[in-house]
């Protein structure tokens, strides 16, 4: 499959000039100026491919936006390679303009105190869409992200949902070839950030767009990436598909409604989590017991109504990954 | 036995007021960016009107009462320094009854007026502090003399505070027009700009038109800043008197309109939640 | 051909921006018609007080209150023009130090364009009608003087903001907090009233260089009073000599902006 974005050995170091409190401090730096420095970025490699939806997930401070700012040609390299559609980030940033789109969570592109029409209007010029071309195009995303109700109410009415929508569909106007979302969901409820998931879905497989996500929560990663890559301090800590991660912890979720009374379980790598009434909730450490033994062992203590196997949740497959191979700092 | 233990009388109390204008005069000392730019304006405008009168008065041929070319200097040296140190709190207080942060001081023993007066006092007296000398330096610098008698320069401080205090508390009842009024700043460019030319912050009152010099006999604004400079560098016993009698009158009749105003405007607040 | 779409399309951009701030200023009604009042208020006194000051002393240094008047209303409808149209040059170094040109970086025009051209001040327009009127009815105009203070205006214009990007750029190399550039604008704002010819030999090259309130005011107010090719193309040089630097000195920055060394601590 071909390769959208290439990034090798990529490193960026800031230099940050020491700020001390003071006045004594502040007369010294008149004088020397002292720099930190700050590695970013130590020199990541990764490639994503045509169509896919990669997420890129760490805490804060670990490299994700200045990944992000790299591709996007905002920042340059302190040194490594990268290219996107076959250009350098960088050298090439009007070019690559043209085929990507960027959203950032923080920081709106929306106008505003104007409608999105006006915003769509000006993107369209600025992206030199053809009338016809910027009507159908404008049709389709509208229906895509269901927004035609929102078009004509000034962006300050909207709601951090609605206007979330609005603000991807407004990236996706020229049709890019390349989506880049910086922390999309944040600040959403669970509503409108599982609204927003389905319409990133929806527009990856319409439109056949790679995105390219950065994000901390892991339930975007859960629905929305198959592959997912993991950085803390400036490097990729693990890299898989999404399957595979959650099966790199050994755990399993064990869900079981009992009919009536059920007696007490003890196995050794069985916990159990939560007890209600006649459910319960069970942990199974695979490198101590088997998944079907345990099974095999609950069905004896009582009758069931119903038993689910699940894996468990990301955010803690993903601490566990932290916390073993890079080193968590809090 | 006086037992006037009311809220009232608490709300009144000296200390309060000047502990606030202490802490709004120490609060200053954090902005070094805004006193780098009141300097900036106080050195622009300064080097401007003196060099502007400088060559009005080369050509020879002008002449205005009380005022030679040495005293013009010493005038904008005074009341520029007053002009900039005035504070910009003047948004503050209407900003506040709109933002429904009034709420505070009405719980409280209090009175909101007072505190606008001494907040803005603090904030002023720190800008003076930085202006005054430096204005003075320049003054020294055109003229190479001093334009004031040591009288002179007392009566000035002393007209000077008061002046101060007296275009604050006009500010404030203009600012308390927001219980009544949803956009103030109109009003306060009014007055803005009628100080600009009513208050001699433009070119002395004695430059102006007969018939501006008349009108503004009818109103305080003189008061303020015209008045301290121009006493300042005519000093006279009687100017000194008859002013410093004027500027407390004015003070006088504005701080019952500020108390009307407050008290009606109080009761009609409906504070919005949120 | 390629060069003639990418000038279409940057004119189609460039009238979409003056859309876009005509129905800003026309959401927020309110605020623009404060700050329209406030302007013309504002710029009311001032030209009382020149007048009043006028009557009062006649001529100053060969200038009479017409000559003034000219100086007053071009100044004034030149900074009216320039924030009018180029919204963001006031604000050009608060938006490098608050990283707002990552916005402009990711869209396919020329950044520096783009940034100045997407806002529109509150106040411009009551400066430009101030001015234009000011001058029409206070200095009267004939075709001949009313053209040459419409192409004044227009260079005087293009001067600010020119020098306004060469001065709000130092933004990318100084830890300044964006104000002190900002002020140091208004202080050019002030300066360019006042006819430079007031002002001693070494305060005058301050403000035919550093602070060039002579090439916004004072000359091209010379060249309505009396055309002469000299003047204009001192003027010409100028521009292009402070557009040059600006520019220069912009993409520099921007470049050394892109190096993420004026990026603070922050993760």
């Amino acid at each position: 499959m071909e390769k959208i974005i290439e990034i090798q050995n990529l490193k960026k170091t800031y230099f940050v000039k020491k700020k001390e409190e003071g006045l004594l401090n502040g007369v010294k730096s008149l004088f020397k100026t002292e720099y930190i420095n700050i590695e970013a970025l130590k020199g990541i490699s990764l490639d994503v491919f045509d169509g896919e939806i990669l997420a890129l997930i760490g805490p804060n401070g670990a490299g994700k936006s200045t990944t992000i700012k790299i591709l996007t040609g905002i920042l340059y390299p302190t040194s490594g390679n990268a290219n996107v559609l076959g250009l350098v980030p960088w050298k090439d940033r009007l070019k690559l303009a043209y085929q990507i789109g960027v959203v950032f969570g923080q920081r709106s592109q929306l106008w505003y105190h104007l409608p999105p029409i006006d915003s769509f209007n000006l993107f369209s010029k600025i992206y030199e869409l053809e009338a016809k071309t910027y009507q159908r195009r404008l049709n389709e995303i509208v229906d895509i992200f269901e927004i035609k109700e929102y078009l004509n109410v000034p962006v300050r009415k909207l709601s951090l949902g609605e206007r979330m929508r609005c603000e991807i569909a407004l990236a996706l106007l020229h049709s890019p070839k390349v989506l880049f979302l910086d922390e999309p969901t944040i600040g959403l409820d669970v509503v409108a950030k599982s609204k927003i998931r389905d319409f990133i879905k929806r527009v990856n497989e319409k439109d056949h767009v790679t995105v390219f996500l950065s994000s901390h929560d892991t339930i975007d990663i859960e629905s929305l990436s198959r592959r997912v890559v993991i950085i803390n301090n400036g490097s990729i800590v693990y890299e898989c598909d999404i399957n595979a991660l959650r099966r790199y912890i050994k755990k399993k979720i064990v869900n079981v409604k009992f009919k009536g009374e059920n007696s007490d379980f003890d196995m050794k790598g069985v916990n159990i989590l939560e007890k209600k009434d006649y459910d319960v909730k069970f942990e199974i450490d695979l490198n101590e017991i088997s998944q079907d033994k345990v099974v095999e062992e609950i069905i004896k203590r009582g009758q069931i109504l119903d038993i689910t196997v699940e894996d468990p949740p990301l955010e803690e497959v993903i601490k566990t990954i932290y916390e073993e191979k890079g080193n968590l700092q809090i | 036995m006086k037992k006037r233990v009311t809220f009232k009388s608490n709300q009144f109390k000296i200390e309060k007021y000047l502990e606030l204008m202490k802490v709004s005069f120490l609060s200053s000392f954090t902005y070094k960016g805004d006193i780098l730019i009141s300097l900036l304006d106080l050195f622009t405008f300064l080097f401007i009107f003196c060099f502007l009168w400088k060559a009005i008065f080369s050509s020879g041929n002008v002449k205005i009462e009380n005022f030679t070319y040495t005293k013009m200097v010493w005038y904008y040296a005074l009341i520029f320094s007053l002009e900039f140190s005035a504070s910009k709190f003047r948004k503050k207080a209407s900003a506040l009854i709109h933002s429904g942060d009034i709420a505070n001081f009405l719980t409280k023993p209090l009175s909101y007026p007072l505190y606008l007066l001494s907040d803005s006092l603090g904030l002023s007296l720190f800008n003076f502090i930085v202006c005054f000398p430096s204005a003075l330096l320049i003054a020294f610098g055109f003229t190479l003399r001093v334009g004031f008698t040591v009288e002179g320069f007392l009566s000035f401080i002393v007209l000077g505070f008061l002046g101060l205090t007296l275009d604050t508390l006009i500010a404030i009842a203009i600012n308390l027009l927001a219980f009544w009024v949803e956009d103030v700043k109109p009003i306060l460019i009014v007055y803005i700009e009628l100080l600009y030319i009513l208050g001699g912050q433009a070119v002395p009152l004695d430059v102006m038109p007969k018939i501006v010099q008349k009108i503004s006999l009818y109103t305080p604004l003189r008061f303020s800043f015209y008045s301290p400079a121009n006493v300042c560098i005519n000093f006279e016993w009687g100017f000194f008197l008859h002013t410093l009698t004027n500027t407390l009158i004015s003070i006088f009749i504005i701080l019952p309109i500020i108390s009307l105003e407050f008290f009606i405007g109080s009761r009609r607040l409906s504070i919005n939640g949120g | 051909m390629e060069v003639k779409k990418k000038l279409y399309w940057n004119w189609m951009v460039f009238f979409e921006y003056l859309k876009i701030n005509f129905l800003t200023l026309i959401e927020y009604k309110t605020s623009f018609l404060v700050g329209t009042f406030g302007m013309l208020l504002n710029d009311g006194a001032s030209l009382f007080f020149w007048w009043a000051l006028f009557k009062r002393v006649g001529v100053i240094n060969g200038w009479n209150m017409k000559d003034i008047f000219t100086l007053f209303s071009l100044v004034t409808a030149s900074f009216g023009l320039s924030t009018g149209i180029f919204g963001n040059t006031m604000r050009l170094s608060l938006m490098i130090v608050q990283n707002e040109l990552d916005f402009y970086l990711t869209l396919p025009k020329p950044a520096l364009l783009h940034l100045l051209i997407s806002k529109t001040s509150f106040t411009a327009f009551g400066d430009i009608v101030f001015g234009f009127l000011a001058y029409v009815l206070l200095v009267g105009a004939s075709l001949k003087t009313f053209s040459l203070f419409l192409i004044m205006v227009v260079v005087s214009s293009l001067i600010i903001v020119s020098f306004s990007v060469l001065v709000s750029s130092f933004a990318f190399y100084i830890d300044t907090g964006g104000q002190v550039l900002q002020e140091i604008i208004y202080s050019l704002n002030a300066l360019s009233m006042y006819p430079s010819s007031i002002f001693p030999s070494g305060i005058k090259v301050i403000l035919y260089t550093l602070l060039p309130a002579a090439f916004i005011g004072y000359v091209p107010t010379l060249v309505i009073r009396e055309f002469s090719f000299k003047y204009v193309f001192i003027l010409l040089i100028a521009l292009f000599t402070f557009a040059i630097l600006g520019l220069t000195l912009f993409n520099k920055g921007l470049k050394k902006y892109s190096s993420g060394s004026t990026i603070g601590l922050r993760s």
